[in-house]
């Protein structure tokens, strides 16, 4: 299927919950052949928001911890809003401490296990992960 | 056939199903919706208040909500939300066409949802 198609989901979909007001960021890692149903990891993320509040989240190879870029920092974690739904190719970086700029970038080939990092401002914020081919 | 191109309806008609907290699977086929084929792609619009979630599969499903964890990825389900008030457009594959059932369940009652069949984004 070309990726201009609209999504398809090819995966179970799990839920990323981000708890706590402390802004306390969690690392939820997914091992594709036995938690997702399948073999081979699909191209695209479609992730949706299902909380009140704006999550941050990055997909790497290694765990990291999620940062939101306030105040000039810099982080790997992008924002998405409550109630919007967004496909991305992943993993985005290695995520790995000091992995910065190292690539791993979308597209690698071979990735068996994932993580999906998270912060969020609200409590119990959570999102919806789903593996498959396509756009929005 | 799809494409990167806005979403087009199908001359067909649309269906809406009302979900409930107990799974439920309905099979569509072509003359429910007016068509002679299927088209690649489905637009789908809860109109509900709360999460609607929905499978599509080539046969009837009982669905489950996933279920969160807290350091871990929880219960992952055979199911993809559908948020109140926001359209989604989804792909089907034609193994999902050969026989096309779509369960949903939700977390409350008469939680309505519309399906219009079409291609493109």
């Amino acid at each position: 299927m070309a990726s201009f198609d609209a999504f398809l989901p090819q995966s179970l979909t799990i839920l990323v919950v981000t708890s706590g007001t402390t802004l306390t960021p969690l690392s939820q890692p997914i091992t594709f052949p036995t938690l997702m149903g399948i073999q081979i990891p699909p191209p695209v993320a479609w992730v949706s928001n299902l909380s009140a509040g704006v999550v941050w989240f990055s997909i790497t190879i290694g765990a990291r911890t999620a940062a939101i870029p306030a105040g000039g920092a810099t982080s790997f974690e992008v924002p998405i809003q409550p109630n919007q739904t967004l496909t991305f190719r992943y993993p985005w970086a290695q995520g790995g401490a000091g992995s910065e700029g190292t690539g791993g970038g979308p597209g690698v080939q071979g990735v068996a296990a994932l993580n999906i990092n998270t912060i969020a401002v609200g409590t119990s914020a959570q999102l919806a992960v789903t593996f498959g081919e396509g756009k929005f | 056939m799809a494409g990167n191109f806005p979403f087009t309806p199908s001359p067909g008609f649309s269906i809406g199903f009302t979900a409930g907290t107990s799974s439920q699977s309905r099979q569509v086929k072509q003359s429910d919706i007016g068509l002679n084929y299927w088209p690649s792609q489905v637009r789908l619009f809860n109109t509900g208040t709360v999460l609607v979630w929905i499978y599509f599969a080539a046969q009837p499903t009982a669905i489950t909500i996933p279920i969160p964890g807290t350091n871990t990825v929880g219960t992952p389900g055979q199911c993809v939300p559908l948020v109140p008030g926001i359209l989604e457009v989804f792909s089907l594959s034609n193994f999902q066409l050969a026989n096309l059932w779509i369960s949903d369940i939700s977390t409350a009652t008469s939680q309505n949802y519309y399906l219009t069949f079409g291609e493109g984004l």
